[in-house]
């Protein structure tokens, strides 16, 4: 099933964030949508989420799993629970095993009964992953998953996010403003301008799994997707 | 718990005992001030009494009918506001007067217009409910914010969001809150028993010894009312205890 946004528009009050965008989204891949702050990357995730509504189309699963910024665990749920919590509807059984397993693959199962206060921010962005993968979706939102990680922790979060991909995957639609996680992360890019509006759409060739920021590839998309913005922010500053 | 901490609520105790000791030896006149050994004598006395017993027992009773009601009620109404704007804005300006209700207003009220044993009840209900909805509302609203947006991009079942969400996160707030009103509860519907001069009650027997100016019993009593009001908080303290240990347990995977 395509997923797309056509010629929506959105504004908060007098101010526009979407004029018009159009956007489009590969199945099975991680398309990523970079920019400055205030493009609209995350009212894209929120209008893919069913939690704004907009004008113009938008053409979406039904099921939808979302990884919000800030992980928004429920606290007073342990772990478990917290993932749990999604798919309360499915058998006990299978339940048990799907959590067990999903908890297992973010390395997690030991702190299972912790509250979400007793976890690492790291940690609890594992759980939020665990969760997202728990439900049934065939899409799933990450509003900038690896912002405010160091470096070495970015790397670890994004190796579990490969095998839970590898594991069950699922088309992937996550934000950001830094160029490196996309080039670790992103199959393809779009780079978002003024009121979501695309200036340029690139494909990244490269395996996700073992993937190097120091490619001859990963160095001239950086390049490309540098100037891109920079004269997007020129222009607006002209403007 | 440390020794000392055990300790130093006692030490205030003993405090308290040795000042109004001192107060009453001072004062010399049992009539107004009586000694802390004359009160507590009269208590001694007053629980061989059939009518002290009964007294005791249909004010926790009251207390606890009217707060469970209030509770209640309060849950309910502040949900709903939460939930619809329609009910909240028609609720208002209801909690409104009954924030603003002057408390002896409502005694005199029903002490005219209700009788029987559950007038203090009414009393105590049309008090505590407006603090009660007060915090109900605002842990309620507390809920809607971000973290409701999970449920909803979830589609959790709305049964799911209360029992799982809504009502461990309500309580966790409110707790203090509840273990507060339950107490002012039990002290209101003394009042209420006292000016209502209620039969067979703790506030009726004290306006029973007030007529007959017997400041020991009214002390005694007193002593009474507050050892029911900490024990009914130390109940609900013990309970919210057990409930999070077996939930713990229960929930443990």
């Amino acid at each position: 099933m395509e997923i797309s946004l056509r010629n929506v528009t959105k504004s908060f009050g007098e101010r526009v964030v979407l004029d018009g965008a159009n956007l489009t989204f590969d199945e099975g891949k991680v398309n990523c949508l970079l920019g400055p702050s205030g493009v609209g990357k995350t009212t894209v995730l929120n209008i893919l989420a069913g939690l704004e509504t907009c004008g113009g189309s938008v053409q979406k699963p039904e099921k939808v799993a979302y990884i919000f910024q800030n992980s928004r665990l429920l606290p007073n749920l342990t772990v478990w629970e917290n993932v749990e919590y999604v798919i309360l509807d499915m058998p006990a059984d299978e339940r048990k095993r799907l959590i067990t397993s999903l908890l297992e693959t973010v390395e997690l199962y030991d702190r299972r009964n912790s509250l979400p206060k007793e976890l690492s921010g790291g940690m609890q962005r594992r759980v939020a992953m665990a969760r997202a993968y728990a439900y049934p979706a065939n899409l799933l939102l990450m509003d900038e998953p690896f912002s405010a990680l160091d470096i070495a922790l970015k790397l670890r979060q994004i190796e579990v996010y490969n095998r839970l991909a590898e594991r069950y995957p699922r088309t992937t639609v996550f934000v950001t403003h830094d160029v490196d996680e996309v080039l670790l992360f992103a199959d393809s890019v779009t780079v978002l301008g003024k009121c979501g509006k695309p200036l340029d759409r690139m494909e990244i060739s490269s395996p996700r799994v073992n993937r190097t920021l120091f490619s001859e590839e990963a160095a001239r998309m950086k390049e490309r997707i540098v100037s891109l913005l920079t004269s997007a922010d020129g222009e607006e500053k002209r403007a | 718990m440390k020794f000392k901490d055990r300790l130093l609520p006692v030490a205030t105790i003993v405090v308290v005992m040795i000042v109004w000791f001192v107060a009453a030896e001072i004062y010399n006149v049992e009539l107004i001030l009586p000694k802390p050994s004359t009160a507590f004598g009269e208590l001694w006395a007053a629980f061989g009494e059939r009518g002290f017993r009964l007294g005791v027992g249909n004010t926790m009773l009251r207390a606890l009918a009217s707060f469970a009601v209030a509770f209640t009620a309060a849950f309910v109404m502040a949900l709903l506001s939460v939930r619809f704007r329609t009910v909240r804005k028609c609720f208002y300006p209801l909690v409104v007067i009954l924030r603003a209700l002057p408390t002896i207003s409502v005694i005199f009220i029903c002490y005219v217009a209700v009788t029987g044993w559950f007038r203090a009840v009414i009393i105590a209900f049309l008090v505590i409910f407006p603090t009660l909805y007060a915090s109900f509302y605002t842990a309620f609203e507390g809920c809607m914010g971000e973290l409701a947006d999970v449920g909803k991009v979830y589609k959790v079942k709305k049964r799911h969001i209360l029992t799982h969400y809504i009502i461990p996160a309500v309580w966790s707030g409110m707790y203090s809150d509840i273990v507060n009103t339950l107490s002012l509860t039990v002290k209101l519907i003394i009042a209420a028993e006292a000016v209502t001069a209620t039969a067979g009650s703790l506030g009726g027997l004290m306006a029973e010894s007030k007529v007959m100016v017997d400041m020991g019993r009214i002390f005694a009593y007193t002593i009474a009312a507050i050892v029911l009001s900490y024990s009914t908080e130390l109940v609900v303290r013990l309970a919210a205890r057990v409930f999070a240990e077996v939930s713990k347990k229960w929930r443990s995977h």
